[in-house]
């Protein structure tokens, strides 16, 4: 039944998890872009590269690193900044962090929600990977749920 | 020296640990005085058992007088009731059982009605509950924590201090050691993996997913006013101090924001959204593993 019972297929969530980064990325350079604070980032060189990605013709290529950026925007409530961090590692991003510094409520409310949504993608580790004690996830299904689902697949089968 | 119990129960694995010092016969004891009070609350509660005080109820509208452990799980359903405008309720038993969710597996899709308004189907002034309506009581959001309470107070009533209850993921851990129990959160696309790990000390956790207990259309969350199950959050964890409560939780953070229920209540929760991103409490007790 496992095909069946799997909500995201691996491959679409390793897409996800791609373009996510993509996204992250695309955000930093444009807050890098706008901050105008050019003591606060480090800057690097960049290269023009060939790309396999028919969508794109040219890509750039990042020094390994961690680089901060403080964003400004003006809000209803007045002007505001937040801190991006970003690692960079063989040109991909491996962490993420964003420091709120807002200073009207609800600028600093929404500023917490985006710092607390803002490392996004999440991945699994085999359980034998780790050391634990118990697991806790969706409820381990009773026997009897599971021979239904089997007999109506058998069912299906044969009718079909 | 510890004592463990593993045995099926409620339609889950029960797997009991307890780390303090037992004779064999104190042991057996209370063995048999667990199974004993799960099948009382099954005898009460269970909407697949024709025998039940919910199966009694559902074939007649009526006065009934509920049993003695009632009052701490239906209050509890009624408040929460209120606050998510009526999306977490017991008189969800029907919709689900249409659904195919029913005392046979069936597992076949009927016509769905809506569940009527707590006010036009129930009076509830305990320890008397008058239905008004025919009524199928489904206590499956909260019960099962309910019920892992219930043992956990059998076995602190029996001198024990340290010990986990976990029913089919979801626990109720206990120390005088500060000592946590590491807690792996099922990634609910690859059950053979983890998200992260919590450190549970002294608290409950509860987590609801929508990859198990899954037919058809539906898993076994079932919004009253859609009449789908939802599918915007893959799994989602909630740790509060009683598994009643986590329990509850976890089923109304699928309804409503984490927000309205922080104003009565004290908890932290995990939502793992269906695009894998997060939104996590500040003190979620947990490691999570991301994008490296």
């Amino acid at each position: 039944m496992s095909e069946q019972t799997s909500p995201t297929p691996k491959n679409s969530r390793i897409g996800l998890a791609v373009a996510t980064g993509i996204v992250v990325l695309l955000i930093i350079l444009a807050v890098v872009k706008f901050s105008g604070k050019e003591d606060d980032i480090a800057t690097t060189p960049e290269t023009i590269t060939p790309t396999t990605n028919e969508q794109t013709t040219t890509t750039r290529t990042y020094k390994d690193g961690t680089y901060t950026a403080t964003g400004a925007y003006t809000s209803p409530g007045g002007p505001e900044t937040i801190v991006i961090s970003l690692t960079l590692k063989g040109g991909v991003v491996t962490d993420a962090t964003a420091q709120p510094q807002a200073e009207q409520p609800i600028s600093k409310k929404m500023q917490q929600a985006f710092s607390q949504n803002f490392k996004g993608m999440i991945v699994g580790k085999n359980i034998n990977e780790v050391t634990l004690d118990k697991v806790s996830g969706s409820s381990l299904t009773p026997k009897g749920f599971n021979d239904a689902v089997e007999q109506i697949k058998t069912q299906a089968a044969i009718s079909a | 020296m510890s004592t463990q119990y593993t045995f099926e129960a409620i339609g889950t694995h029960w797997q009991i640990d307890i780390k303090d010092a037992i004779t064999k016969e104190q042991s057996g004891e209370l063995y048999e005085q667990i199974i004993k009070r799960i099948a009382l609350f099954d005898a009460h509660y269970s909407r697949f058992r024709a025998d039940s005080l919910v199966s009694t109820i559902a074939r007649a509208p009526g006065s009934y007088q509920l049993p003695d452990d009632a009052e701490p799980m239906l209050s509890l359903y009624h408040k929460l009731y209120r606050m998510t405008d009526g999306r977490f309720t017991p008189l969800i038993g029907q919709a689900l059982s249409d659904a195919g969710y029913d005392a046979h597996y069936s597992l076949k899709e009927k016509k769905l009605s809506p569940p009527p308004p707590w006010d036009e189907a129930l009076i509830y002034n305990y320890p008397t509950l008058i239905t008004q309506l025919p009524v199928l009581l489904d206590v499956g959001a909260a019960g099962k924590g309910y019920l892992i309470d219930i043992v956990g107070e059998l076995l602190e009533h029996a001198g024990i201090r340290n010990y986990t209850v976990d029913a089919g993921g979801d626990m109720r851990h206990r120390t005088t050691a500060h000592m946590p129990l590491r807690v792996g959160l099922e990634n609910p696309a690859d059950t053979t993996q983890v998200i992260g790990i919590v450190d549970l000390q002294n608290q409950s956790l509860c987590g609801s997913a929508g990859n198990r207990r899954q037919w058809g259309n539906f898993h076994h969350i079932l919004d009253p006013r859609s009449l789908t199950s939802p599918t915007h959050i893959a799994a989602l964890w909630a740790v509060a101090d009683t598994t009643l409560l986590a329990d509850a939780l976890s089923t109304c953070l699928f309804f409503v924001p984490p927000e309205t229920l922080l104003k009565h209540y004290a908890f932290e929760y995990l939502i793992l959204q269906s695009d894998f991103t997060v939104i996590m409490s500040p003190h979620f007790p947990a490691r999570l593993f991301t994008v490296k």
